[in-house]
Formats: C-alpha cells, structure tokens, sequence
C-alpha cells in the first residue's frame, strides 16, 4: 500500500514533468499563458518536495540525507528552487525546462531505490556529514545548470557559421549562455572540491584514511579533473563555444554517474541504503 | 630558460591537459578492471588474449602501473614548474597593487604540490596497525618515541531501540609509556585518540568467547570468537575443525537459533564440528554448561567478553597533506570570489 510520503513522491515527479513541459512548450510555441503555468507547477512540486523532506524528517530524526533516495530528494528541492529562480530572474527557460527534465528523471530513478530509513550507522554520525552533503548538492546543481546551458548552447546556436555570420542576437545570447556556463561551472568546481576536502578529513577520522580509492571517491576525482580541464581550456578561444559545451555535458554525466552509477556498479564504502 | 624547449614543453597547459586527462583515464580504467586479482578470473572474464593484455599493460593493477608512476611524475614535475611559473606572475602582477585574486591560482596550485607531497610521505613513512583486545587484555604498540603499553578498560555498545542496530561503541583505554604514569583515553567510531605520535581509531568489534577443551588425560581453555573456526586435530581430508557462533541474546524458536538482540540478555554458544569440511555434530550451550563432542572431547562455554578493534595509525603526511587542503580552498576562493568584475 502507498503510505502518504510515497503520494507527496510522486506527485512531486508528475508536476515537476508538466512543469518541464509546459515550459518546454513555451520555448517552442511562444504561447502567453505556459510560462506561469510552468511556474506555478514548479512552486507547487517545491512546496510540496519541502513538505515531504519534513514529514520524512520527523520519521528518521535526522536531517534527510542519510541515503541516495535521500540525497535525489533533497537534490530535487535544491533544483526546483533553482529553477523557480531561473524563471523569475533570468528568464532562461530552455535552461529551466532541461534542469526540470534533469530533476525528473532523477525523480523517477529514485523510485527504484531503497527508501527504507535506516538508522545511522556509526561512521555516519559526524557532523562532517552535513558539510559533505550540502557542499555535493550545491556542487552537483552548479553543474546540473551548466549542463542545462550547455545543451541550450548546443541547440540555438548553429555549429556551422551562416554567411555573412551570425545574427547579433545570436552571437549575444551565446556569449551570454558561455558566461552563465562558465559561472556555473565555477560554483560547482569550488563546492565539488570543498565536497573532497571535507570527505577526506572526515575520512581521515572514521576510517583512518583520508584516501581510499573508493569507486565514488575515484569517480569524484574524475569528475573533478573534467571540470579541472574545462577551467583551464576556457581562456582559450578555440575551447569556448560548443567545445566547451560538450566538457560539460561530459562533466554532468560523470556527476550522474558517481551519484547513481557507482553505488548501482561497484559498491564501495559509500553505497548507502541502493 | 623561458626559450628551453623542454622547459616550455613542461610547463604548457598542453602537458597539464594531456597528463589530467591520462590519469582521468587510468581511474576509469581502476574502477572497470578488477583489481589485483588472480590470472584465472581476468581469463574467464576478458578471455585468454583479453587478460594478456591487461597483464601486459599493468591494467590489473593500475595505481602501481608503469603508467600510473610515469603520469604521476611528469604531473608532479609540471605542477611544481606551473606553480613556480604562477607566483612569478603574481609576484609581477602585485608590483603596483596588491591584487588578491592574482595570488589564488598560485596559492591553489602550491595546495596540490602539498597534496602530492603529503601522500609520497604517507605511502613511503605512515605505517597502521589492526589490533583486536579483548576487555581487560593489553597490547603492546609501536608509538613514535617507542612501545607504549595499550590496556583496554571498558567498551561499550548504544544501541538503537531494536537492540540490534548499533548507534555509537567506544573503548575505554588506558596508555602508558615504561615509567610513566597511566593516560586514561576514549575512543569512538569518528572520534580517534591521540598519543605518542599515533592515531587510535575505533575500527570494528565483536565477542570473544572463552570455552574449555577437555579430554580424559588434560583440559585447555581456548579463546575462541564469533563466526571463527579453529582446527581441533586431524590434518588434510581428516581435518576436525570447531566453529562456533556467539548469541548475546538467543531464543529458541521452532528448532532453530534465533538472536533477540546484541545485547548480552541470554548469552548462549552455538558449537559446530566439522570432518573434511562436513558439519558432524553440532548443539547450543549456555553459560557454564558442558557437551562431549565424539564421547571423548568435552567443551565448556566458560565466559564471554567483547573485542574492540583498534587500528593504530602513524602518518607524517596528514598534517602536509591539511595544509595543502587549506591552501587550495583559500586559494580557490581567492581566484574565483575576489575576481575583479569585467575580468
């Protein structure tokens, strides 16, 4: 039987879809009315995301990032402010549509996984966890977004030069949605290796060893050599533009990947609650 | 040296990239292949000339691989040079103004020349050791300044309401160098202690019970812990192992053993003895009962007591390698936040 918390779930994931649609459809039909629909869709999937991280708090006693199931969930909400964000300030709303689609399907793969509230083990009780935790959704949102730009990039502004060049428009909003990559990717660089750092020590203390080469802990230095590869070919004029882009997309993926595919493939010492 | 050509090729972005992306590769590589396994599993799963390749290249182990080291030195080599490279710049850049952004880059690459460092001084000088000591036994530890003496006073388990599910265990130890007094210290799972150089970390635990082996000509008390198995007499085929299983908390339920907890409510010892690997007897006893096993070996469950698992660590690297963590957030932070806008 669906208990309420498995209702408020997955009424997150349908409104969190139709939001994504509408707004999806807007970019591409223009019509008035979607971008306000998509907004309250989006503010309601948020509110009622909080709603259910409460309720699931009060059950376990402890902050909801105990788990991956937990971690997508808190993740969710972190997307859906920050898309409600991006609609209201920046008035990006392919970027808004494709982190909707993105916190979406992390929704639906959620539902796979193991929501089961699990009392801590010891090695979790640190308050480096929360530490750890926070500064991996703020890092894995900055990227999520600079993904959502990316693909944006890719898709409005043509890989092949027109004659007589591009449009003023273009070749602005390109600069623009470069910058927004760029700032994105920043963000998430420094919180990914503040995630590291805090990891290690925190490491260091339980296991006695601040290095394991962990799956996950492998994979996050992967990620972060992508990121750390991006950075330094940015000032280069060559890598700006769709190059640029495609790290990105790279670099997103390894995220979704140390998030879900690791603990899924290898196991390790942070499978929690898969 | 700017014109040396090898300078120039060791201290281009060119290298940095190529030597990020190898190393990105090589982990991928870790976390796919199996590691340090034995031949017949890379045969069965890569096929015959699949695993060759992996043998041959060093794939099989990639963190000590040829590869591994040579990335690794040439990396070490170019971070050390870019990071010479980025203070003189920022040195340069400071002359008429001092510019914090301009030194968050140079401060940042100094953090992972540290990293770096820190870890060559754990891999070559850190050393750690597992014990496992029963309460009330002692263990004798290599310190930084000599052995030191380890006695383990108390160790305790909080359980979660199912009385099943631990919450925190920690020991209570005393430490002592040869005449010196006595230093009482705690130790929990993400809370180490400290003494003499070394870290003592709170590990694992269990039970540890004692039984006494007895035929008609001698008895002997044997120390024995749970899910451990110890070889009675006979050798090869004939082999006559004991096992046994520790149930703080055992009932009885429909002929099987069932544990109730982990707390020590009703402490009970589930005996198995095996011949060639096959289960040929086995019976359950509580504190202070006796059984005979083939009418000529008793065995007395006498007492049990907890193991706490401590593993003592020495790394001179973990303090080199804080500093360099340091320096890269303070670095990081100094080259993106404090950017000057426009720049």
């Amino acid at each position: 039987m669906l208990t309420l918390k498995d209702n408020l779930d997955y009424l997150v994931f349908l409104l969190t879809i139709m939001a994504a649609a509408c707004i999806a459809l807007y970019v591409w039909l223009k019509v008035k009315w979607l971008p306000k629909a998509g907004l309250a869709l989006n503010a309601a999937a948020a509110v009622i995301m909080l709603i259910a991280l409460i309720m699931r708090m009060q059950e376990t006693g402890s902050l909801p990032v105990n788990s991956v199931y937990e971690f997508i969930l808190f993740f969710s909400l972190v997307m859906l402010v920050f898309t409600l964000f991006w609609q209201i300030k920046v008035k990006l709303y392919g970027v808004a549509a494709f982190a909707l689609i993105v916190t979406s399907i992390l929704l639906g793969i959620s539902f796979g996984l193991s929501d089961s509230a699990t009392p801590l083990m010891p090695a979790l009780q640190s308050n480096w966890r929360v530490a750890h935790v926070f500064t991996a959704i703020i890092s894995y949102t900055a990227f999520a977004v600079a993904f959502g730009l990316g693909i944006s990039y890719l898709l409005t502004i043509p890989a092949k030069m027109p004659e007589g060049g591009l449009p003023e428009e273009k070749v602005k909003r390109g600069e623009f949605l470069e910058k927004m990559m760029y700032n994105s990717v920043v963000t998430g660089f420094v919180f990914l290796t503040l995630l590291i750092v805090t990891g290690s020590i925190w490491a260091e203390d339980a296991w006695g060893a601040w290095w394991s080469w962990d799956p996950k802990e492998t994979w996050a230095l992967i990620t972060w050599i992508i990121y750390a590869v991006y950075l330094h070919l940015h000032p280069k004029p060559q890598w700006r533009g769709r190059k640029g882009c495609y790290l990105c997309v790279i670099g997103f993926a390894c995220v979704i990947f140390t998030l879900l595919g690791v603990s899924y493939f290898f196991g390790g010492l942070h499978s929690y609650g898969v | 040296m700017k014109n040396n050509k090898i300078y120039q090729f060791l201290t281009s972005i060119r290298l940095a990239i190529f030597l990020l992306v190898a190393i990105a590769v090589l982990c991928i590589l870790c976390t796919l292949i199996p590691q340090n396994q034995t031949e017949s599993v890379y045969i069965q799963q890569y096929g015959r000339l699949g695993a060759g390749v992996i043998t041959l290249l060093g794939f099989n182990h990639v963190l000590s691989s040829f590869w591994m080291y040579l990335f690794g030195i040439f990396f070490a080599i170019n971070l050390s040079l870019c990071t010479w490279k980025r203070f003189r710049w920022a040195i340069a850049m400071s002359k008429k103004k001092l510019r914090i952004d301009a030194w968050g880059s140079p401060l940042l690459h100094v953090g992972l020349c540290l990293i770096l460092v820190g870890a060559a001084f754990s891999l070559s000088l850190g050393r750690q050791i597992y014990y496992e000591i029963p309460v009330g036994k002692s263990a004798k530890v290599s310190g930084t300044s000599g052995i030191f003496q380890l006695q383990v006073e108390d160790f305790t388990v909080e359980y979660y309401e199912d009385e099943i599910t631990p919450r925190q265990y920690r020991s209570k130890i005393m430490v002592q160098r040869e005449e010196e007094t006595a230093l009482p210290l705690e130790v929990e799972v993400n809370s180490p202690a400290k003494f003499d150089g070394v870290s003592i970390l709170q590990q694992a635990y269990g039970w540890e019970t004692t039984i006494t082996l007895s035929t008609k000509q001698a008895s002997r008390q044997v120390q024995i812990k749970d899910d451990e198995w110890i070889t009675l007499f006979g050798e090869g085929e004939d082999t006559v192992s004991l096992g046994i299983a520790f149930y703080p908390d055992y009932a009885e339920v429909d002929g099987t053993a069932q544990l109730l907890s982990n707390k020590d409510n009703n402490p009970h010892l589930l005996w198995v003895v095996t011949k060639g690997g096959i289960p040929v007897a086995s019976d359950v006893l509580a504190l202070g009962e006796s059984d005979t096993i083939f009418e000529t070996l008793g065995i007395t469950f006498d007492s049990y007591c907890y193991y706490t698992g401590l593993q003592i660590k020495h790394d001179p690297g973990i303090p080199i390698i804080f500093a360099g963590f340091f320096l890269v957030c303070a670095g990081l932070l100094m080259r993106y936040v404090f950017v000057k806008k426009g720049e």
